[in-house]
Parts: C-alpha cells; structure tokens; sequence
C-alpha cells in the first residue's frame, strides 16, 4: 500500500498538466542561453569549424572527424539552419521540429570544435534537448504557435494554459540531478576538508573571477570563503532533496529562494557562460507549483496594472 | 504505461550516468561507456580548483594593456576570460591560434603577457611573467 502511494507520488511529477508558463519561460531562456553560447562560432565558421584550426574532440567521434570533407557551403548552411531554428525554437514555432534541429546542429558542431563552446553545462543541454525531442511540448504559452492556435480560434484567451508534466518534471529532473552530483564530485574531491572557495575567490582579475570580487578584499577572507565552501555543498546536496522528497509548498518554495540566490550568487561572481544559468537557475523555476505561479503571475499583473 | 517505463528508464540512466563518473570511477577505475551523449561526462564544477592560475592580457600600438580575450573575434559572452583561459587548459597551443587570427592579412604585431600566480604564495602578485611577440610570423619569447 505504501510502495503503491510513494511511486503515485513519483509519477505525479511526470503525470497530468500544470500550468503552461514555467517550462515556456524555461523555454526561451534556454534556447536564448543556447543562442547565446553557439551562435558567435557559428557565424565565424572560418575560425572555428575549418580543418585547419586548432580543435578539440569533446563529444561525437564521428561528426569530429568527418569535418575535414565536408564542404564549406553545406556547413554554411548547416549554421544558418541550426541557427533559424534556435531562434524559431526560442520564440515558440513549430516548436518540435525546431528543437530536433536545433539539437541536432549544435551537437554537430560542438563535435566538429569543442574549443569554442565547451562547458559542462553541455552536459544537462543534450538530456534537455534529447528529452524535449522525445517528449515534444514547451509551447503551450508565450510562443507563436500558442498564438497562432488562439487565432485560429482554438482554446480560450481567458483560460490559462496548461501544459502536460512530463517535460517539466524532466527538466526539473535533470537540474536537480546536475546540482546534487556536482555536490557528490565535491565531497569526493575532499571540499569538506579544504577550502576550495577560499582558492577561488582569490583568484587575480582575469581568470574566472569577475573583476569586483577580485577587487573585494571581504570577499578573499578564510572566514567568507569557508562560508562559502559549505554553503555550496548545503545547497548543492540539501536543494535538490528538498525538491525531489518534499511536498510541503512553504519549504520548497523556501528552498527555492535560497537555491535561485546560490545560482544568481555564481553568476554575479564568477565568469561562467549564461548557458549555465538559464539551465540551472530558470530550471529551478519548474519547482513552482500551480498556486505560486498564480500568485507570481497575479502579483506581477497587479505591478504592471500599478505602474 | 509507455509513459511510466520511459520516466522511469530516463531516470534511472540519468542517476547511473552520474554514478558512472563519480563512484564507478573509483571504485572499479574505469567507466563504462553509456553511448548517450548526455551521460558521456559528469558533472564536475569547480571541484579541483588550479592553485597556479595564468592571465592572459596584451599591449597593442597604442601601449595600453588590455585582457587578451579581447582580440578573440569569436565573442564569448559574460565569460570571455574564463573561456580564454579554459582554451588555453585544453589546448596550450590556442595562444598560438588566438596570435594567427589576430594578425593573418596584416601588419599588425601585438605584445602577449602571461602572468603566472601562484595562490599559495601571493595570490595578489604573480611569481612568473612571460612577454611573447605576436606578429605574421607567430608567436615568440621576446
């Protein structure tokens, strides 16, 4: 009885609708953060995506190999394309097959040259990209083809969509599971012994640190950094627990608070590309349920109405 | 019931992905190779930091010293020294590739600087300075 109870639990995540809105703003941040990332190597192809310049292989064999024969013209177009459908993906048309372009073309060229674009937040856009070919979606709101819908007269203005839950919950999914395996390599790599924050904030201007916090001395302290090291295993380890156990709304928003602060924290500090933080940040937001998105929604109506 | 099988064999592979990086490694010394992209890597950030950061500027005509991610065509956006610096991890011979770029169909010679730190020392002062020549002909000690 209770197993049956924990995995209706465990599938509620993936099963039935929510509100619409979460995974469409995850949606253009996501494809914005992609757009961002990719598109700079894509419109220089001479300086990153020809045989001769200096490459790395980072992911597919295959494509890294295969760069050298194929001609300038079709990777050309291979760029413009995969670039279109950013974009077309980003803003919500034909949402589906966008994405499946999109996923395809930055794969391949990341496998041609990983010099240009490597991050580790790669890691979370293939599942994302892989889940979001498979599972389809994401544009049920604040996308084209939601108003194209509306203006062949399907659905109600004055309803608010909804959205299965299946690609939120594995978006959510793949977030959290980033977070709290980047947690686990830390605690294996002895953070809980050392201070490793206390190597990166002190890092000089120019490599990694943003320029204020190298120019803060408060912020190179053994007390701060100390602080800083076990802030990150907390919320890192602790966050994603509290999202994937807890259903009390209160704590996980709660949660949600101190875990969009810690990913708002990195970025202001450290110089890591905006992939990383529409992943794990706006990821983050799909932790809301459909009574705190109302109520974000409903407040940031009345500030608009206000202003 | 499709459905259910899929969420639960994403799952499953997601946490065995990670697993494959972090305990598998150590414990058997080797990883498996799980063919899906996404489980290819594991998801390590800033976990080992490098106790002997390098900072990459140069000097221009105009003799100003500026971060040498600037003469990057390829715009790295919010992280374009971090992106440098990371290059230059991977690829010790991307300094080389960043002076062809710079100077190829033209006269221009520019001066590279690479401060060496050594955080355990004297994280404010780098220990080691090197001054390289970039010109149509490469990249050489001055």
């Amino acid at each position: 009885m209770r197993t049956d109870s924990l995995l209706a639990r465990f599938f509620a995540a993936f099963e039935g609708t929510r509100s619409a809105l979460p995974i469409a703003v995850f949606r253009i941040a996501f494809f914005g953060g992609l757009a961002l990332h990719f598109f700079p190597s894509l419109v220089r192809l001479d300086d990153n995506y020809t045989a001769g310049v200096l490459r790395t292989e980072e992911w597919n064999h295959f494509f890294y190999v295969s760069l050298q024969h194929i001609p300038h013209g079709v990777l050309r177009t291979a760029s413009i394309v995969t670039m279109v459908a950013c974009v077309m993906a980003m803003v919500g048309l034909a949402t589906r097959i966008a994405v499946l372009v999109t996923g395809v073309g930055v794969y391949m060229f990341a496998s041609f040259n990983g010099l240009p674009v490597q991050t580790l937040a790669l890691v979370d856009a293939w599942a994302i990209l892989l889940a979001w070919m498979i599972c389809g979606g994401g544009a049920e709101a604040l996308s084209a083809d939601a108003l194209l819908r509306r203006r062949r007269g399907g659905g109600d203005a004055s309803e608010a969509p909804r959205a299965p839950k299946l690609l939120s919950g594995l978006v959510l999914y793949q977030a959290v599971l980033g977070t709290f395996f980047a947690g686990v390599e830390k605690v294996l790599a002895g953070w809980p012994q050392t201070n490793e924050m206390g190597i990166l904030l002190n890092y000089p201007r120019g490599f990694i640190l943003r320029d204020w916090v190298a120019d803060s001395p408060w912020l190179h302290g053994s007390l701060v950094t100390h602080a800083f090291t076990w802030l990150t295993l907390v919320v890192e380890l602790g966050a994603p627990l509290v999202f994937v156990v807890s259903r009390q709304p209160r704590l996980r928003l709660a949660v949600l608070v101190v875990y969009e602060a810690f990913f708002l924290g990195i970025v202001v500090m450290l110089e890591v590309p905006p992939l990383f933080y529409s992943i794990f940040a706006v990821g983050g937001l799909l932790a809301l349920d459909d009574a705190q998105v109302e109520a974000v929604t409903r407040r940031l109506r009345g500030s608009r109405l206000r202003s | 019931m499709a459905q259910r099988v899929f969420v639960c064999i994403w799952v499953v592979l997601g946490v065995v992905g990670a697993l494959n990086h972090t305990i598998a490694e150590k414990l058997l010394g080797m990883r498996f190779n799980l063919v899906l992209p996404h489980l290819e890597y594991g998801y390590v950030m800033f976990n080992k930091n490098p106790h002997d950061p390098a900072v990459y500027d140069y000097v221009g005509d105009d003799g100003i010293r500026r971060p040498l991610a600037e003469l990057v065509a390829t715009r790295s956006f919010f992280h374009a020294d971090s992106r440098l610096a990371v290059s230059v991890i991977f690829q010790p011979d991307y300094l080389r590739e960043v002076c062809y770029r710079a100077t190829r169909g033209t006269t221009k010679s520019y001066t590279f600087i690479v401060d060496h730190y050594d955080i355990d020392v004297d994280p404010r002062h780098p220990v080691q300075s090197q001054t390289l020549r970039c010109d149509a002909h490469g990249l050489a000690p001055r």
